[in-house]
């Protein structure tokens, strides 16, 4: 039986496709058979941030009406063996919201696939509640920004009421990713430190991913980070995929700005 | 303000100026947000109450008062 992953938030914008797409990417060289589904019903995207969207035939809602089997809808990827994706249709429909059919359609999943990721919507509206519903685990993505914390700690305390797991007594992991942290500023004081972020959300950190401008260039080529060589945001995705793969992987330092780091680190051989 | 205030002004961190404000926001966040499955014991009240009185709507309310965390329910009777 497969483990299934929501990959939520509560603003739009922090990164959330890009976090799903890196980490289904991470977990499929890992060996896992995983796919990713874009859940993001009437908005489509992870098929761009993947470079596979010149090849979506049938969606999510074409395999959910009966129009298309799974199999059909299933995109394999080029690169990675172990990975397919399943988009997200460009129009919103009824059935997309209708909870047995969402069911039916993880059941199948997790028949076939070790690892399921679904890249949900923003917010706490209707699809968000779909993804969180048979989900084992969220993961939570979040900037070190007001905003994106505060509403971060909405929808962590909408998981429990939402989840059908935590309904039958069981445990809904709770996982936090924090995205586009850039450490000059946290180094100048002028941006919250993943310490503070977690002291004030109380959930456990799954990952930190630096701020990269090379973001933006793998969503221009459809190549998402983790496959760029020496890219820090890249690796650091990496490492999370390592680490949902039960690969104990030490959390590394990317609050630290590189020039200054060694800089100290030379201090530090004369203290 | 000026250069001079502004001097000052850096002692505290944006950061932990971000902090303070965040911790006391979702603080009073929190306090609003209701307990888990509350539409399902929300329509299981209304059910119970059906059985013995009509009923227009009800409203619950989460509240704190001093250590003790109130659960308040208002229940609106239907005109006769």
């Amino acid at each position: 039986m497969g483990i299934v992953f929501a990959v939520i938030s509560g603003k739009g914008g922090v990164g959330k496709t890009t976090t799903s797409a890196n980490l289904a990417i991470g977990t499929a060289m890992e060996g896992k058979k995983t796919v990713v589904v874009d859940f993001d019903i009437g908005q489509r995207n992870l098929d761009m941030i993947l470079g596979l969207e010149n090849r979506v035939v049938y969606d999510i809602t074409n395999v959910m009406d009966g129009d298309a089997s799974l199999n059909q809808a299933l995109i394999k990827d080029k690169k990675q063996d172990n990975l397919y994706f399943l988009a997200a249709s460009q129009t919103k429909d009824k059935s997309a919201l209708d909870k047995e059919r969402v069911k039916k359609l993880i059941d199948q999943l997790k028949e076939e696939f070790d690892y399921i990721f679904l890249d949900s919507p923003a917010g706490i509206e209707g699809g968000f509640e779909h993804t969180i519903l048979y989900a084992d685990n969220v993961i939570v993505v979040v900037n070190p920004e007001v905003s994106s914390i505060r509403d971060a700690d909405r929808v962590i305390g909408l998981v429990d009421a939402k989840s059908q797991k935590a309904k039958e007594g069981e445990k809904v992991g709770k996982f936090l990713v924090i995205t586009r942290i850039d450490p000059e500023l946290i180094e100048k004081g002028e941006m919250i430190s993943t310490e503070d972020i977690l002291d004030i959300l109380s959930i456990n950190l799954l990952g930190k991913v630096p701020e990269d401008k090379r973001v933006i260039d793998a969503s221009n080529t459809g190549k998402p980070v983790i496959l760029h060589e020496s890219s820090k945001a890249g690796e650091a995705y990496s490492r999370i995929a390592k680490r949902l793969c039960g690969i104990d992987v030490p959390f590394v330092d990317v609050e630290t700005a590189e020039e200054k780091g060694f800089i100290k680190k030379l201090t530090g051989l004369f203290k | 303000m000026s250069w001079f205030g502004n001097l000052f002004k850096k002692e505290s961190k944006s950061a932990n100026v971000a902090k303070d404000r965040l911790m006391i926001a979702i603080a009073a966040d929190r306090q609003h947000t209701l307990i888990p499955h509350m539409d399902e014991m929300r329509a299981e009240i209304i059910r119970v109450l059906e059985k013995y009185i009509q009923i227009d709507d009800i409203e619950i309310k989460k509240e704190k008062k001093g250590d003790v965390d109130l659960l308040e329910i208002e229940v609106i009777v239907q005109n006769q």
